[in-house]
């Protein structure tokens, strides 16, 4: 791969400040998205996925803080000024999130919410952002999108609102879209519609994605390299194919046997994880999985480095080659 | 034997206003519209269906939460919708629920112990408080919580155990039908799985029957033996999970197995080639005949005039689609 990264994340941190002491939810996190490239980030409530992505774009909550490098272009998206950063959001890098519903604005119909996206960004005479406008409906594939701009939010189902949301974040050809949980708070054939949305997006276009997700099944259709967290750390980080043909980290394993499967009609049995995701105030020294992990031993006790394991698969466990 | 719970031509229509202040016109939205089925003693039955099939609305009849606006729920051979409320209250005792939100149903202000004993205080109040604790540590320890932790609150437990205090709550009455609505919904898929086999005991141990409604078949795929899938307010296909996941026989059935993402990116890519699904239409205004022909991509002239009745064929389960014999199903599992 000798794509130019168009995002480099290094030693990234995100803490927060609360009442009850200081709560690290990301800890010295590494990772890179090429141009075209999608990257899932994959983990359960708690694993520091969401905040992630809410660091890069500076959308931290009051007490939160990120510490490290996050390099778009050349510059340090953390040490942006708030009239930069707005620059770069909506233009540059593009997010939707998990509730279409309560992302767009009830009280505005769906054409003054997407023109106001050029106004901000792009000297477009009100005609010619209009038709950009159009022309993005119907390229998530809206029927008769002339009428529904006239329309509001709570005329359109969750799947449109979502496909609007979608197209409101495309209409600057940004480089980089966020996507926190897209399809998670939608029905499974609605799913699908957002899927291959996405999938037609990034065959079509440059634009990199970075994809957040618990789903494994939405990543194994979307992304092309994946990282797993696990209480802020990054536990294994890999091609797609990787990680779901050959997994290393008792994790990753624990996660994929834990999805209930429809590939295999006649299993039906699920093996669950053993125990309660991790406390974050309180995690115990070392491997943040060990608790709860069937291959933990007394290595486990320190926390295990970062080692290289095949071409651009990383983990973070002590029994390195020697997993199971 | 005579079934647990019976449930026939049910109906629950809702009136909506649909004009506006000069032309004011109520529209009925058939939340349910003519469902029937049987649940056995011990049985364990999986109700699927995307948002607006009706099975949350299903789930409230059952209980007695809802009023059919015809059909009748027969609970042991009595008629539930018909009760007086001084007997219908009797009777939830045999009746219970869990819900979606583990955390939203447990009262914050109440410690644990607190919780799991409310309904034996309600149902019991004569109860001696050394019984109630007895009572209480022991489901605890069924469920998978340490008695110990009697004095906690809600807050100080993660999801996955909150949804284990639900249960508790549920089943310290002893009831004979559990109705599991989205019990696992919002849980991470480490906890899921968890939950799932811990139903699955309990249903074996107390000889339970339950009811699991999903919004997909995933998960109802290891706990129920019968599978009931529907769509805008009418079953499409209902029965054994073996023949159910194999050999699907209704075309929404198929869609709703194919939607499923699978942890296998080949699988996945492959599925991208397949057609699309279409949107639901309005349940304020479903189609005519087979309210699923707008989406299926079998539909025929017929499929508009007539409404396909549930009907058995060659196997157990039973299918409302004309076409149901001539269909080849194709799912992604019989690669």
């Amino acid at each position: 791969m000798s794509k130019q990264n168009i995002l480099e994340v290094e030693q990234l941190e995100v803490i927060f400040k609360t009442r009850d002491g200081i709560v690290q939810a990301v800890n010295s996190l590494d990772f890179s998205i090429a141009a075209g490239e999608t990257l899932a980030i994959v983990g359960e409530s708690g694993s520091g996925k969401s905040q992630t992505a809410l660091a890069i774009m500076q959308l931290l909550a009051k007490n939160g803080e990120a510490k490290g490098m996050v390099r778009f272009g050349s510059k340090n998206l953390l040490e942006m000024t708030a009239t930069e950063i707005n620059e770069i959001r909506g233009e540059h890098i593009a997010m939707i999130f998990q509730d279409p519903t309560s992302s767009l604005n009830p009280y505005m119909t769906i054409e003054k919410q997407m023109l106001e996206v050029l106004e901000r960004h792009r000297k477009m005479s009100r005609k010619e952002a209009k038709e950009r406008v159009l022309e993005m409906l119907s390229l998530v594939d809206i029927p008769d999108p002339e009428r529904r701009l006239r329309q509001y939010p709570h005329e359109y189902s969750g799947g449109m609102q979502q496909r609007v949301l979608i197209a409101m974040g495309l209409l600057c050809q940004p480089d980089l879209l966020i996507a926190d949980e897209p399809t998670t708070a939608l029905d499974v054939t609605v799913q699908d519609q957002i899927k291959r949305l996405m999938r037609e997006l990034k065959e079509k276009s440059n634009t990199s994605i970075l994809l957040i997700t618990h789903d494994l099944g939405v990543v194994a259709g979307l992304a092309d390299k994946v990282m797993v967290m696990y209480a802020g750390r990054m536990m294994e980080y890999a091609p797609v194919d990787e990680i779901f043909y050959r997994p290393r980290h008792p994790y990753t394993q624990a996660l994929l046997k834990a999805v209930p499967r429809l590939d295999q009609p006649g299993d039906y049995d699920l093996h669950p994880i053993p125990g309660n995701p991790p406390n974050l105030s309180n995690l115990p020294a070392g491997c943040p999985f060990r608790g709860r992990c069937s291959q933990a031993y007394d290595a486990c006790i320190q926390m295990p480095e970062v080692t290289e394991v095949g071409e651009g698969h990383q983990l973070r466990c002590h029994l390195g080659e020697s997993v199971e | 034997m005579q079934p647990l719970l019976k449930v026939q031509d049910l109906h629950v229509h809702y009136p909506i206003n649909t004009g506006d202040w000069l032309h004011p016109q109520t529209t009925a939205l058939k939340a349910l519209d003519g469902v029937s089925f049987e649940v056995a003693p011990g049985e364990s039955l999986g109700i699927v269906g995307e948002s607006g099939c009706g099975k949350s609305t299903l789930a409230r009849a059952i209980l007695g939460l809802q009023s059919p606006t015809r059909g009748r729920v027969l609970w042991r051979g009595e008629v539930l919708n018909e009760m007086e409320p001084a007997y219908l209250r009797e009777k939830r005792k045999e009746l219970q629920i869990i819900f979606q939100d583990p955390v939203a149903s447990l009262n914050p202000r109440m410690n644990i112990g607190e919780i799991i004993a409310e309904p034996l205080r309600n149902f019991y109040p004569r109860m001696a408080a050394v019984q109630i604790e007895e009572r209480v540590k022991g489901m605890m320890q069924l469920v998978g919580l340490l008695p110990s932790q009697l004095n906690r609150f809600p807050h100080e437990f993660s999801g996955g155990q909150c949804q284990r205090v639900g249960i508790a709550r549920a089943l310290i009455l002893n009831p004979r039908l559990v109705v599991c609505d989205e019990p696992v919904s919002s849980l991470d898929v480490s906890i899921q799985a968890q939950i799932v086999n811990l139903l699955k005991d309990l249903q074996k141990k107390l000889s339970l029957s339950l009811i699991f409604i999903a919004h997909d078949l995933s998960v109802v795929k290891s706990i129920s033996e019968r599978v009931m899938v529907m769509y805008l307010g009418k079953v499409m296909e209902l029965g054994p999970r073996e023949e159910i996941y194999t050999q699907p026989r209704h075309p929404y059935t198929s869609d709703l197995m194919r939607a499923v993402p699978v942890p296998n990116p080949k699988i996945e890519r492959s599925k991208m080639d397949l057609s699309s699904y279409g949107d639901t239409p309005s349940p304020l205004g479903p189609p005519s005949g087979c309210v699923f022909r707008t989406r299926c991509k079998w539909a025929r002239e017929r499929c508009a005039a007539d409404v396909p009745a549930l009907r058995r064929l060659d196997g157990q389960a039973q299918v409302a689609c004309h076409f149901a014999e001539e269909l080849d199903l194709q799912i992604h599992s019989q690669k």
